[in-house]
């Protein structure tokens, strides 16, 4: 099912965008953490934890959701396919994995801003910030953006055997 | 098998154990909406006291 090259074009202008993007939000989202972390200004806390929600469901979210399947349709559509090459497989998994955990964490997140909208000064400051999350988020988004780049050597049993397949294929003289 | 994914596999495998051992343990508190003070309602101990309306879910 491969892609002409303009839409394949297209779409990985989409991915990249989408990708790149989604690296970009976790850092701002890791700022308002920090800053959410080490203020000890009440206002401060709670307008950051505002913010890590907002930015998490409105940015984070779609952006997460978006380089995934576009990274599936990219991957479909061209030669390298889904599950041949070892760097697509673990791109795709830890792509599928980032998405998954911050599907499951942006709740508490949703929680602890309804927290910060409503506890007073003392509570706020003791709240602290998100951290740990966003963290390894980025480093695995830095991991799948190495991957992409780097495209390391390695074909899975099944692109091996498609590989094979292809050669067992009679050239057709015209 | 290249090396470089059997590297990260063993790598992978072995942060994942951390993460069980960590859970099992204790290490790093509650995982989930109560994790910082929050957890589907809001605790009253939290609450200013001329704190009046109700929570509004912010989430699209």
């Amino acid at each position: 099912m491969a892609m002409s090259p303009g839409v394949r074009r297209f779409v990985l202008v989409a991915h990249l965008s989408f990708s790149v993007g989604w690296i970009g939000a976790v850092l701002a989202y890791l700022g308002l953490g920090v800053a959410a972390q080490t203020s000890t200004d009440a206002l401060t806390v709670r307008a950051a934890w505002i913010g890590m929600e907002l930015v998490g469901w409105y940015v984070l979210v779609p952006l997460a959701v978006t380089s995934l399947v576009t990274g599936v349709v990219m991957a479909l559509g061209t030669r390298w396919g889904l599950f041949r090459h070892y760097w697509v497989v673990f791109s795709f998994a830890l792509t599928v994995f980032a998405t998954a955990v911050l599907l499951l964490h942006m709740p508490t997140v949703s929680s602890t801003a309804e927290v910060a909208r409503e506890a007073d000064s003392t509570r706020l400051v003791a709240l602290g910030g998100d951290l740990v999350h966003p963290g390894i988020g980025l480093v695995v988004l830095l991991v799948v953006l190495v991957l992409n780049l780097y495209k390391p050597r390695g074909l899975t049993g099944y692109g091996r055997r498609r590989v094979d397949e292809r050669r067992a294929q009679p050239v057709v003289d015209s | 098998m290249p090396r470089w994914v059997k590297v990260s596999l063993i790598v992978g495998l072995a942060l994942v154990l951390l993460f069980v051992v960590a859970k099992v343990a204790g290490v790093g508190g509650e995982h989930g909406p109560g994790r910082h003070g929050g957890g589907g309602g809001t605790p009253s101990s939290v609450l200013s006291e001329d704190a009046g309306h109700q929570p509004v879910d912010h989430r699209p």
